[in-house]
């Protein structure tokens, strides 16, 4: 479960002035596969972002149970200047695996992510293509109980999508999603529920098609 | 009457704060490395190049004259140890201050905070110019080069807080510059300033007294004094006080933490 209590998120604005995303917002993310929705700027990716503590709250506290992935998105963390398998390393170390377990998630990226000879290359020469597919396959390698997706389920080509799709379809069973998505059908095809955000409230839609007519009403 | 066990089993699969902080760290001292000399090829060489070209200017300016200053010190080790001492301290500075930069992408991952990115990358540039100052000081001793060690347990302190204060104004610039960017541009020129009046050359007896009080209130002339007077049993040093390095090391690395702490909110990611 996670829970979010009283917190409040401001950003700077020009000027001086600040930006409440947040206002000591309290609730309780269900344990469902989750469809956040709102307009541009409204605080999802922040949400996400909470969510994940890739980013703090300026006042309050975020109680999480269970393993939580990183965002897998489209500006997915992967340091330029090191190749693809380093960058896999990377967040095996961090992830404390062991020696075995890091062989096989890497030999399972570079099998999922087909990069060929790319793998060995340093990311920044990856297309935002070739990243996304890095990052989707190195989320899928890990076991989490809630995966948090922001924006990225409709990138590579056509049998990616579906490879993406089949290995989503595996893990649902044991764990939840919470998506971030402007594309309907992603959001009708992963979601059950829904959460729709604006001006700092969150409304709670038990269905998930209340929670795009209520998006598409905008 | 499941559920119980399901939620302990979670709790003591978690691992424990200080366990991910060393697998944290560890991870980015290898990213570290791997970027740290890669960047240039002459990287590597160039660790070494640094203090030894500076080693090789100032021997040929100044070693003539002080040698007439301090005839009982060889001026080749008075100035190798002033100037590794000052090229780590430098170089942690320069390079923990770009640590957040350098390393924005990664904090996508939850566990990896700023914090670990600096730590990291001070401790590879600690490792690194602890290597070269030994690479060089043995070779030193093989060119024969007397070096006595009078008091090692000194100058290994002095080493060691030469690295806390660095990482501690490293951290304290790196935490300003998060909010206020041209700070950053300020450090290299400070430094060299600095540099002259720390006795990294010279000793500071060359400097008027009238003046040299005011110069008392920089931490790195003691510990350059404290450095020499552990190196050479004839020199006497004027100032040197190693509980006011403590207190200076306590002090700035409290300063360093203490805006991290307060600034950490801000860094965008």
């Amino acid at each position: 479960m996670i829970r979010f209590e009283q917190i409040s998120k401001k950003f700077a604005l020009k000027g001086g002035n600040q930006k409440y995303i947040f206002r000591d917002l309290t609730l309780s993310v269900p344990r469902r596969n989750l469809a956040i929705l709102g307009k541009n700027g409204a605080g999802k990716s922040t949400m996400i972002s909470l969510i994940a503590g890739t980013i703090m709250p300026d006042r309050g506290k975020i109680i999480r149970e269970g393993s939580i992935s990183w965002p897998i998105g489209l500006q997915s963390g992967f340091q330029g200047s090191l190749t693809g398998r380093e960058n896999v390393l990377f967040v095996c170390r961090i992830q404390g695996c062991s020696l075995h377990a890091t062989k096989k998630k890497v030999a399972f990226v570079e099998e999922f992510a087909e990069l060929d000879k790319h793998f060995d290359m340093t990311v920044k020469t990856y297309s935002s293509g070739m990243r996304a597919k890095l990052g989707f396959g190195l989320s899928m390698a890990f076991d989490f109980d809630v995966y948090l997706i922001d924006e990225v389920t409709a990138v590579g080509d056509v049998s990616f999508q579906r490879k993406a799709t089949q290995a989503f379809e595996e893990k649902r069973n044991k764990a939840n999603l919470i998506v971030v998505s402007h594309d309907m059908y992603v959001i009708k095809q992963w979601c059950d529920a829904g959460l729709y955000l604006e001006n700092g409230i969150c409304q709670f839609y038990e269905n998930i098609d209340e929670a795009i007519s209520r998006y598409q009403a905008m | 009457m499941l559920k119980p066990k399901v939620i302990a089993m979670r709790i003591s699969n978690k691992a424990k704060p200080f366990v991910i902080f060393t697998r944290v760290i560890y991870a980015l001292l290898i990213r570290e490395l791997k970027t740290r000399f890669g960047e240039h090829r002459l990287g590597i060489i160039w660790v070494f190049m640094e203090p030894l070209i500076q080693l090789g200017l100032f021997i040929t300016l100044l070693g003539y004259i002080l040698k007439r200053v301090m005839p009982n010190v060889d001026y080749t080790i008075f100035a190798a140890s002033g100037i590794l001492t000052w090229t780590m301290f430098k170089n942690v500075i320069n390079r923990g201050i770009t640590s957040i930069k350098a390393n924005q992408a990664l904090f996508a991952f939850p566990h990896v905070k700023p914090l670990d990115a600096f730590i990291a990358r001070v401790l590879l540039e600690f490792l690194i110019y602890s290597t070269v100052y030994l690479v060089i000081g043995v070779a030193l001793i093989h060119l024969e080069y007397q070096v006595i060690f009078l008091k090692p347990l000194e100058f290994i302190t002095c080493y060691i807080c030469t690295f806390l204060i660095g990482s501690g104004i490293s951290l304290t610039i790196m935490s300003i510059s998060i909010v206020f960017q041209d700070i950053t541009r300020v450090v290299g020129i400070v430094l060299w300033g600095v540099y002259f009046v720390s006795g990294v050359i010279f000793p500071i007896k060359m400097v008027p007294p009238e003046y040299r009080i005011w110069l008392t209130w920089n931490p790195m002339l003691h510990i350059m004094e404290l450095t020499r007077m552990s190196l050479f049993p004839s020199f006497i040093g004027s100032i040197a006080n190693l509980s006011y390095i403590g207190i200076c090391t306590i002090f700035i690395m409290f300063i360093g933490l203490n805006t991290y702490f307060l600034m950490r909110k801000r860094i965008l990611l």
